[in-house]
């Protein structure tokens, strides 16, 4: 990540697409209803979202590595819904040694559906594992 | 059903084998393609022996150990931190037990805390669950 000021990255409108969570339960040994819990991840790699948050990444071949992850759920999700995703990051800094990327999801009537909260290390040649205990 | 009781034990849950084919199938329906879990040379280049395996395949399958505890159980949060990196071709094991029982007005609020384990008992992966009981 760079120094760059936490702040919204971006906003998408995304459709909770049912052959998507057949898909992702199927990997988990899971049924597809209820809706798996993790399965607002994938809207972390909707393109658009993709896109803004790739601008952190610096570009000598460090790679991603996810350290931690939060959910919190107001209501299940519903195949075939429309949600709004607005994802946030902030890098690392300070106490805070990996960078915290956040989705708030909402539906069309504006109320929360969930969050999810996504520490990253940032792993560059040479990156201590150590660092993740 | 029985009011829930800290110290209370899940049932275990087998986590994998996480070979290439499962974490292949999981990036394609995650649509998370980070090199670290497909390619040995990008993970070899950050220090890794192998490709690892996605945490959130981890987490996504430790949540069945949540969800499969009580069925009138409402998910309200889980977490997970993924403390070392799983190798592929590794098969962990998931259990869990009742952490805390805080008694509401209509029920319950319990949180389960989960482990996933590799075959020599090292945790991979640190989880907890919070739920709603009803009644």
């Amino acid at each position: 990540m760079s120094d760059a000021a936490a702040g919204p990255l971006a906003t998408v409108t995304l459709r909770v697409d049912a052959a998507e969570i057949d898909a992702f339960a199927e990997t988990l040994g899971m049924p597809a209803s209820p809706v798996p819990p993790t399965f607002p991840i994938r809207f972390l790699f909707h393109p658009e979202i993709r896109a803004a948050l790739a601008m952190f990444l610096p570009a000598d071949g460090s790679l991603p590595i996810h350290v931690g992850q939060r959910f919190r759920y107001h209501r299940p999700l519903t195949a075939g819904e429309t949600l709004t995703c607005a994802v946030s990051a902030t890098p690392p800094g300070g106490a805070r040694p990996f960078a915290l990327v956040r989705l708030d999801v909402s539906d069309g009537t504006g109320a929360a559906v969930c969050q999810a909260e996504s520490e990253i290390a940032i792993a560059a040649p040479g990156f201590t594992w150590d660092k993740l205990k | 059903m029985n009011p829930p009781r800290p110290g209370e034990k899940l049932a275990a849950v087998p986590i994998g084998p996480l070979d290439g084919a499962a974490i292949e199938r999981y990036a394609r329906a995650s649509g998370d393609d980070n090199p670290v879990h497909l390619d040995p040379a990008a993970a070899g280049a950050i220090g890794l022996p192998d490709r690892i395996a996605h945490g959130m395949l981890v987490m996504g399958r430790l949540s069945r150990l949540a969800l499969g505890w009580r069925s009138d159980a409402v998910l309200e949060a889980f977490e997970c931190r993924f403390t070392r990196p799983v190798p592929a071709g590794a098969a962990l094991t998931g259990d869990g037990r009742v952490a805390k029982v805080d008694a509401l007005a209509d029920g319950h609020r319990v949180i389960l805390r989960l482990l996933a384990r590799d075959a020599d008992g090292a945790i991979a992966a640190m989880g907890e669950a919070t739920l709603r009981l009803p009644g």
